[in-house]
């Protein structure tokens, strides 16, 4: 018995490839020399990191009063940027996780990509919270270590410290699952390259793997209880960074909708993320044939169901804020709205919940270059989100006394551009150094894909283009 | 034989073997096995030697800076490191006197109190910050001989040449402020006769001339009555700012409390109703405010006098007055509200208007005041002597050249004179000057001779603010500035070979105690003068009128007199001068002082001009906008630049601007600002010259340029929140709990509170806080208290303006109804120290936390300053330290201190409180319930074996608070006073009590004095 193959799939590999083809197509980048506009945009993205180092060099000896926020607003950019961070890292681990647990063969295309945009993701997010405490020489304090000041502990009661928790154990099992993935490439690499010190350096980084029949097992075994162990982080980690604000009583934060609308924004963010950049890396190192218009179809799918999600949060805020019949959180919300910060939240609702919506027309889900504004500003969008809740439920809170409003300062800014800095070189040395797509994986599907196509063609079964 | 073990404990036995070697080597395998095992090789020693040297010597290259203590050889009696010491003294700054008990710590005043027994023992604002000027590092350290230092031994003796050539024929003028000091009095009447031709001039800041004028024409005697508002069931201030700067702040505040205190037993508070054209921080505490239009203070006496000479059938002449609608209504009603309570009622009429205060003391007459003592004319104050006219006519004398030396006492009025052009001028033509002063001020600059002088807390001094009650001045601090006290230069000069606290004991002895009568010693009489601060004379003491005050006083003939004076014609737009927080001049380099916020507008840090709101529309002025405001002035036009603050209250065409700003010659504190004296204008009336705070005619001109004003308060309305709840007298007569009806069901109240998901936690004890906000004036002493006692960190203008402040103790402010003439309510807002903290959970590292005895403490040292706590507390009184505000970190480079604040120097840092840590940059603080005094009061009963009692702990804020507002105690000690308020009175309310943070904190209701509360 043949298992059903549903005649509509296209094809997740585009052409006629040989194992012998995938390998040269995903290598090229790194074994030839690259070209200067990876030389432009390394320079680009890390004069940006010294930017932010510089800024981070401030705030470390002047302290937190470089950046814009006060008495009332205790967080500001940085903790924005810490939320969105996270959110972005959140399509990486969805992606190669649960979409592995779910058998979804066309995550391999992009799944490396994306996990190691989370862990970059992460690795940004990370900074935040370390750079925006009032005293960074004791932030280690913050880990519940053992210590000679007697029974001296973390507060488990506090939100922050799950937070610690979870991202720790976030980023350390995404760095595992990536790595563990990238290994037989790496052996790939060792085999193939001509110089002897990459030879040696791809040679200790790929353990030895030899691809004998016991080590595949073992890396099999490995990926999957990753997957297993990575499936509930995706759903905890931005569960627990909402409770930051939803265990609070601040209006506007004190939410229980909260973690589910976290969730559901992050995958949201991610995916708009990756799509930006595969958009550009499919084009840049000439990768269509793995990365095709199905690709980018699938992941519009997700944008507008976890769009519509978040979407669907916004209105039940605003519902219950008005049924609460609670003074102070109707304020919120009406202040959130059209009190002094109403752009953002405009931006937000356009950027999330309007745009978003044009993929239920297959015409726009295929449009690359709308996909491509759409990814944009689905993360300027989810960026507006994170500053309506931190900033607009702070500002005016429920003494208007003490109400004020909040500007980031250049030093905040330059420390967010000094991340996206660090972002893009990790990125762009990813690229170099790495390869983009998992050619171990790519192979796996490799047999089907090919039957597939043969099949196809000799059905003549035509393939919708582009 | 196997050798006997022997053993310390039983884990110590257990812990070893057999051959007595421990299993866990104490310092780790490594160092057991290479170190003690002696395997250590020669390169091994040479390798280790090597790394400790160098690490050693880089670990000491960086510097650490040199400070000296240096240890008492013989220790003072008295002192004991680490144990505080009080001592009673008085202050007297020329304008306010106050009482005090001045708390020392190793032989150093950190902080005054209002001395618990005392008369006159309240504080404002600008005596709770006055320690500062001890210290302040800006006080001349040398005397100055045309701006050169000279020693004081030459001083002395060259000024004592000088004024031995003029001994004879020639002018001699001495000009201090209101001297109160009986010998003081003495002695400048033994220096003055010591010359042929020479005469003291009091010279008042805050000038009284009119008031004093007044009463000395039905008296005889050129003395403020007491005004007893203590006593009084209505009072009427007309433009007359005695909460805030008029007579004296902190007293008046004080007997305004007393007035104003409403319990269930005395169920009656003072009526309080003010006429005037600013909005004033009395006016906004008035139960009925009357705007006057600018320059209507006159005809509203001269009409509010012909309506209750009228109803009272004195039969005293009326005079003809023309007034407005609004002004026929409010005489109608003011004087039918002044006569519902004969001989309890008092006007207090603020200009230095002749015939205006002339009305008023005629209307007081009527009303009985003075027959009833309310205004106590048999014993007045004597803290305004000084005399406009003397003045005026001392500057003519100057100006003419006849006078050949001036002595000039702790005034300046090259800054503080209405005309300090004119007076500079006039001083350039005086063959000698002599200034002494604190500082080298503007008059001081001017002079030949600068002479250092010392503050009252460096001085012995005695002090009659009042008749009948003495007071003695000890120093409580001397030798940090070169200094001598004015007496003792007198005594210098007379070439007396004493000094002038034997010239006081001295005086005491013959003039003061003979009063008393007694057959006690005069040095036992004198050491407990000393250790009680204060001496009261018995009535047989004074020479008083029998009967009645105004028996002798031909009422007609007065106030004839009185209505042919001329009247001072104040035309639209006007200026109004009012004395704000930081004082005339004398505080202005005070940095606490300076960043309490304005009681109306919350403005820090500077002067501006508030403009009503409509007039603001219609003039096209914003808050921030810059105008040029100019007075013709005799000769010349005196303009300055000053920004605009839109206020609610003030009157159309009325430009509000405070005095006290702008110093040129001070520190770089008080140059902040722009001085607004010069507005000030001379007024002739009856033949004398007097200052007028009120000028009209000036010019106003729009400059297309916007200035930053610092506000630590931008809105002022409270949404309809809960927050503060008020209601009238009338309605919680019939109704306890109106106002705060939301805790009426006390059941289900009491239920509420107890609902919990955890354990009910129990208090053996629980700090409570009480605070009334009938009483809360807003008045800021209680914010400048809480600087001092807690080493709370001036930030600056710039910080404030980025909302970085760092008050642990605020005083909210919401207006309500009518943007013209809008209801203000003060809230202080400080931690709550809630039960359930919001602030607690979510913190980290557990650095702040609940205490045993219901306080939310901050463990500075285990903060890492996430601000996560700040962010959760909902009533948002929690600080971070945004920059090294203190000087408490390492580098000196990235300090952000205010120049010339506390924290400025080794010199101003004397005055932080040594029991309160200086928090370091990134940590997060707030208020403690002054904990630190909690501490000691507990160990001090702990060594007597004791309970602590009900009202021994007094936090800074209540100590300071002049209405007696703030009530703090243990609240589960059922008999004490904020436990049984808590427990029993229907006005208390939690702030948001709604989120279950069970604060610690309770307010109550506010009562105003109406029928019905929007009345």
């Amino acid at each position: 018995m043949q298992g059903y193959e549903s005649p509509l799939r296209p094809v997740l590999v585009k052409g006629e490839k040989t194992y012998k083809d995938v390998t040269r197509d995903i290598l090229r980048p790194i074994l030839g020399k690259p070209s200067w506009l990876w030389y432009l945009g390394l320079t680009a993205s890390s004069l940006a990191l010294l930017w932010g180092l510089y800024a981070i060099g401030r705030t470390i000896f002047f302290g937190i009063g470089e950046w814009g926020i006060n008495r009332t607003i205790g967080w500001g950019w940085a903790i924005i940027n810490f939320v969105w961070w996270i959110g972005i890292g959140h399509a990486g681990t969805l992606i190669s996780a649960i979409l592995l647990l779910f058998r979804q063969k066309w995550r391999t295309a992009v799944n490396r990509s994306a996990e190691a945009m989370t862990i970059f993701a992460v690795m940004c997010a990370g900074l935040f919270p370390l750079l925006h405490v009032g005293r960074h020489l004791v932030v280690f304090f913050i880990f519940p270590y053992p210590n000679s000041r007697g029974p001296l502990w973390v507060n488990f009661n506090s939100p922050l410290f799950w937070d610690v928790t979870a991202i720790t154990t976030y980023f350390l099992v995404s760095l595992l699952f990536w790595y563990i993935g990238l290994i037989p490439d790496l052996a790939i690499i060792r085999d193939y390259t001509k110089s002897s010190i990459k030879r040696k350096i791809y040679g200790i980084l790929s353990f030895g793997w030899l691809g004998s029949l016991k080590q595949w097992q073992r890396w099999e075994t490995i990926s999957l209880h990753l997957a297993g162990l990575a499936t509930p982080l995706v759903l905890s980690v931005h569960s627990i960074v909402s409770f930051d604000f939803a265990t609070s009583v601040i209006p506007g934060w004190h939410t229980t909708i909260f973690p589910p609308y976290f969730v559901a924004g992050a995958v949201f963010s991610g995916f708009g993320m990756v799509l930006t950049l595969l958009l550009i890396a499919r084009k840049a190192m000439q990768l269509e044939d793995y990365i095709t218009v199905d690709h980018i179809e699938y992941m519009n799918k997700i944008l507008l169901a976890t769009g519509s999600i978040v979407g669907t949060a916004y209105l039940t805020e605003l519902f219950i804020a008005w049924y609460s019949g609670n003074i102070y959180e109707q304020y919120a919300f009406w202040n959130r709205a059209f009190g002094p910060y109403w752009w953002s939240y405009w931006i937000m609702m356009a950027c999330n919940v309007i745009f978003p919506q044009t993929f239920w027309i297959r015409k726009f889900r295929r449009n690359l270059w709308w996909t491509f504004i759409v990814s944009i500003l689905v993360n300027i969008g989810m960026w507006f989100e994170r500053f309506v809740i931190v900033v607009t439920s702070l500002h005016r809170d429920y003494l208007p006394s003490a109400w004020s409003m909040y500007f980031a300062s250049w030093v905040e800014v330059s420390i967010y551009i000094g991340t996206i800095g660090l972002f893009f070189t990790l990125f762009f040395l990813f690229i170099r150094f790495f390869p983009v797509i998992a050619i171990s994986e790519i192979k796996h599907i490799l047999g089907s894909e090919m039957a597939l196509l043969k099949r196809k063609k000799s059905s003549s079964v035509v393939e919708t283009e582009n | 034989m196997e050798k006997k073990k022997y053993w310390k404990s039983l884990s110590g036995n257990n812990e070893r073997s057999q051959n007595g070697k421990s299993r866990h080597p104490e310092f780790g395998e490594w160092v057991e096995n290479t170190i003690f095992k002696k395997q250590l090789t020669r390169r091994d020693f040479l390798k280790w030697t090597g790394l400790t040297t160098a690490a050693t010597t880089l670990a000491s290259c960086w510097e650490v800076p040199v400070r000296k203590a240096i240890p008492y050889f013989i220790q003072p009696e008295e002192s004991i490191p680490g144990v505080s010491v009080h001592y009673a003294t008085a202050y007297f700054d020329g304008e306010e006197f106050a009482s005090l008990l001045v708390k020392t710590r190793e032989g150093r005043p950190i902080k005054v109190e209002p001395h618990p027994k005392a008369p006159f023992n309240a504080t404002s604002a600008k005596i709770q910050g006055s320690l500062f000027n001890l210290y302040d590092h800006r006080r001349l350290d040398s005397p100055l001989h045309k701006g050169e230092k000279v020693s004081w031994d030459k001083a002395l003796k060259e000024t004592k040449a000088l004024l031995d050539s003029v001994r004879e024929g020639s002018k001699v003028r001495l000009v201090t402020p209101t001297i109160i000091s009986p010998a003081t009095k003495k002695l400048i009447d033994e220096f003055l006769s010591s010359f042929t031709d020479a005469k003291h001039v009091q010279y008042d800041v805050v000038s009284f001339s009119a008031l004093l004028d007044a009463h000395e024409k039905a008296f005889g005697k050129r003395a403020v009555p007491d005004y007893r508002i203590d006593k009084a069931k209505v009072v009427l201030g007309v433009e007359a700012d005695f909460l805030g700067g008029w007579l004296s702040a902190g007293e008046m505040a004080r007997r305004y409390g007393v007035a104003r205190r409403v319990t269930k037993d005395s169920p009656e508070m003072l009526l309080h109703l003010q006429a005037e054209a600013r909005y004033s921080l009395t006016g906004s505490n008035a139960d009925y405010r009357y705007k006057l239009q600018a320059g209507e203070h006159l005809p509203f006496i001269i009409g509010l006098y012909n309506a209750i000479a009228k109803k009272t059938d004195s039969g005293l002449p009326t005079f003809s007055v023309s007034l407005s609608q609004d002004l026929e209504k409010y005489v109608a009603e003011v004087s039918e509200k002044l006569l519902s309570a004969p001989g309890y009622a008092l006007v207090l009429y603020g200009p230095n208007d002749l015939k205006g205060q002339m009305f008023a003391l005629a209307i007081n007459y009527l009303l009985g005041a003075y027959d009833s003592r309310l205004a106590d004319i048999e014993k007045p104050l004597y803290i305004r002597q000084g005399s406009d006219q003397q003045f005026f006519e001392l500057i003519d004398e100057m100006n003419k050249g006849e006078v050949d030396v001036l002595i000039l006492y702790d005034v300046n009025p090259a800054y503080d004179y209405a005309y300090p052009v004119v007076f500079s001028e006039a001083l350039k033509k005086v063959k000698h000057v002599i200034t002494l002063a604190e500082k080298n001020h503007e008059t001081g600059q001017l002079s030949e001779w600068v002479l250092p002088s010392t503050v009252p807390y460096e001085s012995w001094r005695d002090y009659l603010p009042k008749e009948g009650v003495y007071f003695i001045a000890q120093p409580v601090f001397t030798g940090l500035y070169n200094a001598k006290q004015f007496e003792d230069v007198l005594l210098a000069w007379l070439d007396k070979n004493q000094n002038f606290y034997s010239y006081l004991k001295t005086f005491w002895a013959q003039n003061i105690y003979p009063l008393y009568g007694t057959e006690k010693e005069a040095e036992s009489l004198w050491q407990q003068t000393i250790h009680d601060g204060y001496y009261f004379l018995k009535n047989d003491g004074v020479q008083t009128t029998e009967n009645g005050q105004e028996s002798s006083v031909d009422w007609a003939q007065f106030v004839t007199e009185a209505s042919q004076i001329e009247d001072v014609e104040i035309s639209k737009p006007s200026v109004y001068l009012y004395e704000p927080i930081i004082g005339t001049g004398r505080y202005s380099n005070n940095a606490w002082l300076q960043e309490t916020p304005d009681p109306l507008t919350k403005v820090v840090w500077d002067n501006y001009v508030a403009v009503s709101p409509s007039y603001a529309k219609e003039q096209g002025y914003k808050t921030g906008d810059l105008v040029k405001v100019s007075l013709m002035k005799g000769s010349g036009t005196y303009s300055v630049e000053l920004p605009i603050v839109v206020q609610p209250g003030i009157s159309h065409g009325v430009y509000a601007i405070a005095v006290g700003y702008g110093r040129t010659a001070d520190g770089k504190v008080a140059q902040t600002g722009k001085n607004a004296f010069p507005f000030a204008s001379l007024v002739k009336q009856g033949g004398n010259y007097y200052v007028s705070w009120v000028s009209g005619g000036i010019k106003v001109e729009k400059l297309n340029q916007t200035y930053q004003i610092v506000s630590t308060q931008e809105h002022f309305n409270i949404e309809g929140r809960p927050i503060v709840r008020e209601t009238s007298l009338e309605e919680w007569k019939q109704n306890p709990w109106s106002g705060n009806e939301e805790r009426a069901d006390t059941e289900k109240i009491k239920k509420l509170r107890k609902t919990t998901f955890y354990p009910e936690r129990e208090f053996v004890q629980h700090w409570d806080m009480v605070i009334d906000l009938s009483l809360c004036i807003g008045c800021g002493a209680c914010v400048v208290a809480c600087d001092n006692e807690n080493n709370v960190p001036v930030v600056g203008k710039e910080e404030v303006g980025r909302v970085h402040e760092m008050h642990w103790i605020r005083i909210d402010l919401y207006y309500s109804g009518d943007p013209e003439n809008p209801d203000a309510v003060y809230q202080p807002m400080l931690c709550q120290h809630c039960d359930h903290a919001p602030c607690e959970n979510v913190c980290p590292v557990a650095a702040t936390n609940s205490s045993v005895d219901g306080i939310n403490q901050m463990a500075y040292n285990r903060c890492i300053g996430t601000r996560y706590c700040a962010n959760n507390c909902p009533y948002k009184v929690r600080r971070f330290n945004w920059y090294d505000y203190t000087g408490a970190d390492s580098f000196p480079m990235n300090e952000k201190i205010v120049e010339d604040g506390p924290f400025a120097n080794d010199k101003n840092r004397l005055i932080l409180n040594p029991d309160v840590v200086v928090r370091s940059r990134g940590v997060m603080e707030k208020c403690t319930f002054c904990i630190q005094r909690i501490q000691e009061a507990k160990l001090k009963a702990k060594a007597e074996g004791r309970k602590i009692r009900d009202g021994e702990i007094k936090t800074a804020c209540q100590a300071a608070c002049p209405t007696g507002a703030i009530k703090f105690g243990d609240g589960a000690d059922k008999s004490a006073e904020v436990a049984q308020l808590i427990e029993g009175d229907e006005r208390v309310y939690y702030v948001l009590e709604e989120l279950h943070t069970l604060p610690s904190v309770a307010y109550m209701t506010k009562i105003r004095n109406r029928s019905k509360q929007n009345a």
